[in-house]
């Protein structure tokens, strides 16, 4: 947008007279913004800052736009965090907070989504609550949800998968940094229920490879149960009857492993049990 | 251990026997082989240049080329310690070719342990093998015994025999170290230490100070040999286009797994489906190689990335699993960093710094892995200290790689604790040695009673040293242990002839183990039940290779025999012995052909991969079958080899044994029930019968037929063999 009548004379920044150009710049980003609300727009913090630097030659002091908002003059100046992070000004003189909200909307949250889904699975291998996906919760889960559904007919959001507890939590992942499984794992331990977590993926592991799982396996920081409650929380779950497929068994070097009685006998998990604890370090 | 140095007239006392210049010799035709093996007489100091590809091409290297040459040159008759026996060191066309894990050398000889002298090898890693590739040579063929000590330096086309009087009762480490003073650094030695020398049987060759090939230091013992020290500095040809050849490589790698064939990791992580404990994938966060400085931390090493590869096998932590204090393995505090053989990605040897191994008088690194970091397996009770419990692996470790002592995959170990809990050894033993041996040390789980252990082993020393160094069938006829005594049996799980068994599985399992003359040492076999995947994918994927149904068995969940199993069986055999003659490593497994760790593949490797990396290297293109069928000609003339030296064609009953505990094991379970893999008689039998049919073999018998070595262009062994009655 063209300065018009706000651009003042230019103006060196020097230590003097740092404070008259503070106040002066933030009457010039306030009139910008006004104006651009006044035509239903929301006002890019870079776009006034790059006014800032064609205006005044040498330094621009960084502008506090929350410290702006404390004096009387800028309080109708506000700011909207837009669901993919960033940071517009408008002026509540012509646009409603409501209406903010919804100018800071992206026209398509589909790459948004599909960015920080990535992003959490690449770089700290975690899932994505689908309610978490934007900090400001500016997005109805409605508009999640239809974007989600989208998505799952797009090739170029392919990697994305969504994932749904048996509690009722959905979570997102990309399949490019997090497999399947892995995902599963994590799912569980997200519940923050340990017992459920335990029984879970002794149930998966007796089914899946098939073989009984070891109570030290869960010592691993990926389950998040702190180790010094683990064994208190094996043995409560042994005593809960929704656990009641859930068996334990001591190796003979007194290793403590449990399975899932609807697909391991005793017989077979005590063998592959012992063949773990002892056979295999036999057969190195 | 002898603390001397090096002569001052070094020079004159390096008497030159031979030298012959063996320049000029005709370069292959292919690439992989240079085209010359090298033979050495150490009766006459005769030193030979042989045509490889005229005489052994068709059994392609290492394990096959040493069993033609135990067949042309070895009479059955021959005891492993007589001059008239080979040593044969080989290597083959893959080995110094930068193929990924061709770094193996088999050495291969009459089998001093065995009851029969059968022939058997023994396979160290390490750096040696390649070298001699480099110097020019497809293998090394030994014969004869010197008159006095003797160690062969080979240097390019120069090799000589030099005078080893002054080496002769220094241990592996000296030897080395005299060697590479005298042939510098970049020398690499295979070297014997005292137990080789006095002819103990459970004596090994090492190279490269830590790369040890079992059961066969004595043969050089018995040869008055010490040592082979070997530079090179030439290169191998690739018949291949430089950049097929890169992609083939690259292919492989990323195809390929970790140590022991594992395509998952060691514990859940974020690129993997699955994971397993089985897997030797055990990289993860917060594990890191704690001696190294800084430490080391070995992460996530997904598949794909080659540059992490060499961290995916944490092995310190898996061999010194013992947890101190602080909840981390000693092992992960010791290990310094993982270390391997020539063209290895994969790093399963650990090199460690124990600072306690001083006080024993030892140097605190070494370097080993698997089997070989197990010096303290002979301990009934560990100590309670964590520390001087790995200490006392450690330092038994140390003692054995340096006198060269062999501890039979464990069953050393084994037999010891038995005696011990047994009172055999106060039966056996004079009273006065018996008082003499410092009990108190071993029942506490002292490290220091090691000092004493190996050293009377590797010298023979006193009733107890000559008989455990005899192994484990000559000890028990020695001492008139009744292998079938259930105590033995239980603790044992001895195979037969003295070996203990060595392999998952049931009843392809017990398959891979009959033809073997020492234990089974079917890493192709054991590797795929190391793969990590879960079982019923194990097995789509196992039928597919087989092209049969149910190929593989779930453990401890066993059913009647299938032909798949026997197959399974047979193409393990076949594997192993190409890994042993190419070289490739067979610890590896067949990760990257059966396996893979992409799920983009559904975890299927490429099963002609092996033949087309063997193919690319000679130029002598085959494919998946032309190559198995490379496997079975080896694998059948080891058969004839056998029955041979055995004089004796019913190999079914006489040599193709199974332990009664295989039977009778869980005697309160019935066969074929959960809970238990013990096998059926009647069952081993019809297995035996598919065994044998997939190789073309007898059943009556399991001697290969006429028609069968006809077709495998080994009509020489069945003329042979029918004039001695051998051929059904």
């Amino acid at each position: 947008m063209k300065p018009d009548n706000l651009m003042p004379e230019k103006t060196q920044a020097t230590a003097e007279n740092l404070t008259d150009i503070t106040g002066e710049m933030q009457d010039i980003i306030a009139s910008r913004v006004r104006k651009d609300s006044k035509s239903m727009a929301l006002s890019d913090p870079d776009s006034l800052n790059k006014l800032l630097y064609k205006l005044y030659e040498g330094e621009v002091p960084a502008i506090d736009f929350a410290d702006m908002q404390k004096n009387e003059q800028y309080q109708d100046i506000k700011t909207v965090v837009s669901p993919d992070g960033n940071i517009y000004l408008y002026s509540n003189k012509y646009i409603l907070d409501s209406q903010a909200e919804t100018l800071a909307m992206p026209e398509d949250i589909k790459p948004l989504i599909a960015e920080r889904v990535r992003q959490n699975s690449r770089n700290s291998a975690r899932l994505t609550g689908c309610k978490s996906i934007f900090a400001t919760g500016t997005i109805l889960e409605t508009d999640i949800e239809t974007a989600l559904s989208e998505m799952e007919n797009d090739d170029s959001y392919g990697d994305i998968k969504r994932l749904c507890t048996a509690g009722g939590s959905t979570f997102l992942y990309s399949e490019k940094y997090i497999t399947g499984n892995y995902a599963g794992i994590l799912a569980r331990a997200e519940a923050n229920d340990p017992c459920a977590t335990i029984a879970e993926t002794v149930r998966e592991e007796s089914k899946l490879y098939p073989r009984p799982t070891s109570v030290d396996y869960f010592r691993q920081s990926i389950f998040k149960i702190d180790s010094n409650e683990l064994n208190a929380h094996v043995a409560y779950m042994l005593t809960q009857t929704q656990f009641g497929d859930i068996k334990t068994i001591n190796a003979s070097t007194g290793a403590q492993y449990l399975y899932c009685d609807r697909y391991l006998t005793t017989d077979h998990a005590r063998a592959l049990v012992e063949w773990e604890e002892v056979g295999k370090f036999a057969n190195p | 251990m002898s603390d001397r140095g090096l002569p001052s007239n070094i020079r004159e006392i390096i008497t030159k026997y031979l030298k012959k210049d063996l320049k000029g010799e005709k370069m292959a035709q292919y690439g992989g082989w240079t085209g010359k093996t090298l033979r050495v007489d150490l009766s006459t100091g005769e030193v030979s240049s042989e045509d490889t590809l005229a005489k052994y091409k068709d059994y392609v290297g290492g394990q096959g080329l040493a069993w033609k040459v135990l067949w042309d040159e070895v009479p059955p008759g021959t005891k492993p310690y007589d001059p008239q026996n080979r040593i044969i060191f080989g290597v083959g066309p893959l080995t110094g070719t930068g193929s990924p894990t061709s770094g193996r050398t088999t050495v291969t000889s009459l089998f001093p342990m065995n009851p029969y002298y059968l022939p058997a090898s023994g396979h160290m890693g390490g750096h040696w093998g390649a070298e001699l590739k480099y110097a020019g040579w497809d293998s090394l063929i030994i014969q004869g015994k010197a008159a006095s000590p003797v160690w062969i330096k080979i240097v390019d086309d120069q090799v000589e025999l030099v005078d080893a009087k002054w080496l002769w009762g220094n241990g592996i480490n000296q030897t080395t170290a005299e060697i590479c003073s005298l042939m510098g650094s970049d020398a690499h030695v295979a070297a014997i230490g005292q137990a080789g020398e006095n002819m103990v049987n459970q004596s090994n060759i090492m190279c490269d100070l830590s790369h040890s090939a079992g059961g066969l230091g004595g043969v050089m013992g018995s040869k008055n040999l010490k040592a082979i020290g070997v530079k090179g500095s030439g290169r191998i040809g690739i018949a291949a286009d430089k950049d097929e050849w890169k992609q083939l490589v690259e292919r492989w790698l990323y195809l390929c797994g970790t140590n022991s064939g594992g395509v998952v990791p060691n514990t859940p992580q974020p690129w993997s489906e699955y994971s397993s404990s089985s897997s030797r994938w055990w990289a993860k966060p917060g594990l890191f190689w704690g001696a190294a400085d800084p430490p080391v931390e070995t992460g996530i090493c997904p598949p794909g990335d080659v540059n992490k590869m060499g961290l995916r096998c944490m092995k310190g932590s898996s061999d010194f699993s013992t947890k101190d204090a602080s909840g981390k393995t000693i092992g992960e505090m010791i290990t310094v960093r993982m270390d391997g053989c020539n063209a290895c990605p994969i790093r399963c040897h650990v090199d460690y710094y124990n600072p306690m191994l001083e006080k024993y008088g030892v140097s605190p690194y070494h370097s080993n892995t698997c089997s070989g970091n197990q010096g303290n397996q002979h301990f009934k009770n560990n100590s309670k200290d964590p520390w001087l419990n790995v200490t006392a692996n450690n330092l038994g470790t140390a003692l054995a790689d340096d006198y060269g002592t062999w501890n039979n995959y464990g069953q050393l170990g084994s037999d010891f604790i038995y005696c011990y809990d047994h009172d055999i050894f106060k039966a056996k033993l004079p009273e006065k040695e018996y008082n003499a041996i410092p009990w108190d040390l071993y029942e506490a789980g002292d490290p220091s009673f090691n000092l004493y252990y190996y050293k009377a082993i590797a010298y023979r020393e006193g009733e107890m040293g000559e008989a455990l160094g005899l192994g484990s069938w000559w000890m028990r006829e020695r001492w008139g242990i009744d292998v079938n005594d259930p105590d033995y049996q239980a603790l044992h799980k001895d195979w037969k002839f003295g070996t203990p068994y060595h392999h998952e599985g049931g009843q392809e399992g017990a398959l891979v183990n009959l033809l073997k003359n020492r234990d089974c040492m079917n890493h192709t076999h054991n590797s795929y039940w190391g793969n990590g995947l879960p079982y019923q994918l194990s097995c789509e994927i196992m039928d597919e290779i087989t092209g049969l149904q149910g190929s593989v068995r779930e453990s401890n969940n066993l059913h009647p025999v299938t032909r798949g199993q026997a197959r399974f069986a047979m193409l393990s055999e076949i594997h192993n012995q190409l890994h042993d003659s190419l070289t490739m490593c067979d610890y590896n497994g067949m990760a990257g052909a059966w396996v893979s760790p992409w799920k983009e593949l559904n975890y299927r490797g490429e099963p002609d991969i092996e033949a087309r990396l063997y193919s690319a290297v000679t130029g002598d293109t085959v494919d998946r079958t032309g190559f198995e069928t490379l496997g079975k000609r080896i694998v059948t003339l080891f058969r004839a080899l056998t029955a041979r030296y055995m004089n004796e064609i019913d190999q079914r009953n006489k040599h193709d044994l199974i332990p009664n505990w295989e039977f009778d094991e869980d005697p309160d379970k019935e066969v074929f029930t959960k809970g238990t893999n013990k096998l059926d008689r009647a069952d081993m039998e019809t297995a035996k019968d598919y065994f044998y049919e997939e190789f073309g073999w007898d059943k009556k018998t399991g001697m290969p037929t006429r028609d069968t070595l006809e077709k495998l262009n080994l009509k020489f062994v069945a003329d042979d063999l029918a004039a001695r009655g051998l051929l059904p």
